[in-house]
């Protein structure tokens, strides 16, 4: 009695596991599996909200019209919907509502189902894409063109820098002309602003140094540098240097130093020292000295250095 | 694009991308954007020769990992961030409108 027992469950098992692997194939091939209430075939379809999230439907009708696909999806009124097949290379193809439309043999079908009445074209890279909405998200753009997630995807504008999309951008694809995206490799990156003559130069002289940026600003911190024997109420402090645009061939100017410096015993602030600055979080004591030699090519923040370093040594008030 | 060229993206009198083919000869083309008000940026400028002079130092963070200044055309790499196989040779710029 076990033994037929166990040969029943494993004729079952086996029954089973064919009917599956059936389906599978023809999941595959783009034919659909019997509807287990009618006993027909049913076409299945994925369809898309305006989010991109899919839902699974299914036909009996291996075509289907553009109307049906809405009132599937539950668009009401439908005419106010469209329907826009998602091709398996990514393209779009608009579906008129009385169109009818091939579920067998393209694979698994996508459709897109949104509230409009007209759709807004636009490319990302050679594909031919289109929204039923004017605005689009950068989330929803990078989904549609599958970037990886080492890729960018840019916005080309004529006449204007290109702009990078990130998740939570909101795109007009109503704007003028066609909206154009292309996707680029994010490979790159800003080496250090510090030029490497430089580096080596505060490193190889162990300055403690911190390279800070504020918009478009560069500053060199030069960390807890050790202040002339008694002549100020601290015996160190920071420096900021300020890198201008085009350095190091055009001169940083003035220097700043945190906290504020006072001349040891008299408790005055050394000449030409009263401004304040707002640099990286930081308020700064400004110091005018100003650079009338700087060699491009030859100069750089050892020449600066030096000048910090005497015009601390000579302060007066 | 050859090796040895810079190729500026320009539309309506801005420069939008300075294109090059990586120094280091991993053959990959390496997109600068020029747009200020994002990072990462860069700035470009050129000389009588028309040499460029990119702003900041370039950093590639694939395989090739170069990581190197290009002064007046020259490439000057950095430490640390010079490939095995570098290209020789001056970079100039050529010019496409868009």
């Amino acid at each position: 009695m076990k033994n037929i027992d166990a040969n029943l469950n494993s004729m079952f098992f086996i029954t089973l596991r064919v009917v599956q692997t059936i389906s599978l194939m023809m999941a595959k091939e783009g034919i659909q599996p019997m509807n287990k209430h009618t006993g027909k075939m049913t076409f299945r379809v994925r369809i898309a909200d305006e989010n991109l999230n899919f839902k699974d439907h299914a036909f009996d009708d291996p075509k289907v019209l553009g109307r049906q696909l809405i009132e599937a999806a539950g668009g009401h009124p439908v005419d106010e919907h469209v329907a826009i097949a998602i091709l398996p290379n990514g393209d779009f193809e608009d579906i008129r509502l009385d169109e009818s439309y091939d579920l067998r043999g393209r694979g698994v079908e996508k459709v897109l189902v949104a509230r409009s009445d007209r759709s807004f074209k636009f490319k990302i890279d050679d594909a031919d894409l289109e929204w039923p909405r004017a605005c689009i998200s950068g989330f929803v753009l990078r989904k549609l063109a599958k970037l990886p997630p080492n890729y960018n995807l840019w916005q080309e504008i004529p006449g204007q820098h290109d702009k990078k999309i990130t998740d939570t951008d909101v795109i007009n694809l109503a704007d003028a002309g066609v909206e154009r995206f292309v996707s680029l490799i994010d490979q790159t990156t800003e080496g250090d602003a510090l030029p490497s003559k430089d580096q080596t130069y505060l490193s190889g002289h162990g300055y403690e140094f911190e390279v800070v940026t504020e918009g478009v600003n560069t500053g060199i911190v030069l960390k807890g540098l050790p202040l002339p024997d008694g002549k100020y109420e601290h015996t160190a402090a920071d420096v900021l240097i300020l890198l201008p645009r085009g350095y190091p061939d055009c001169p940083p100017d003035m220097f700043y130093v945190a906290p504020k410096l006072t001349l040891a015993g008299t408790g005055q602030v050394p000449k030409a020292c009263t401004v304040e600055h707002r640099f990286g979080g930081r308020v700064w004591q400004r110091w005018s000295r100003h650079n009338n030699a700087w060699r491009p090519g030859i100069d750089g923040l050892q020449t600066m250095v030096a000048r910090v370093q005497t015009a601390l040594a000579e302060a007066q008030a | 694009m050859k090796a040895d060229r810079l190729t500026l993206v320009e539309s309506g009198g801005i420069k939008k991308w300075a294109c090059l083919t990586c120094p280091g000869g991993c053959g990959e083309v390496i997109n600068l954007s020029l747009n200020p008000n994002q990072r990462p940026r860069w700035r470009i400028s050129e000389d009588f020769w028309l040499r460029p002079t990119i702003h900041p130092s370039v950093h590639q963070k694939n395989e090739c990992g170069c990581h190197f200044w290009i002064k007046n055309g020259q490439t000057t790499w950095c430490r640390g961030g010079r490939p095995s196989k570098p290209s020789k040779g001056e970079i100039d710029t050529c010019y496409r409108g868009k």
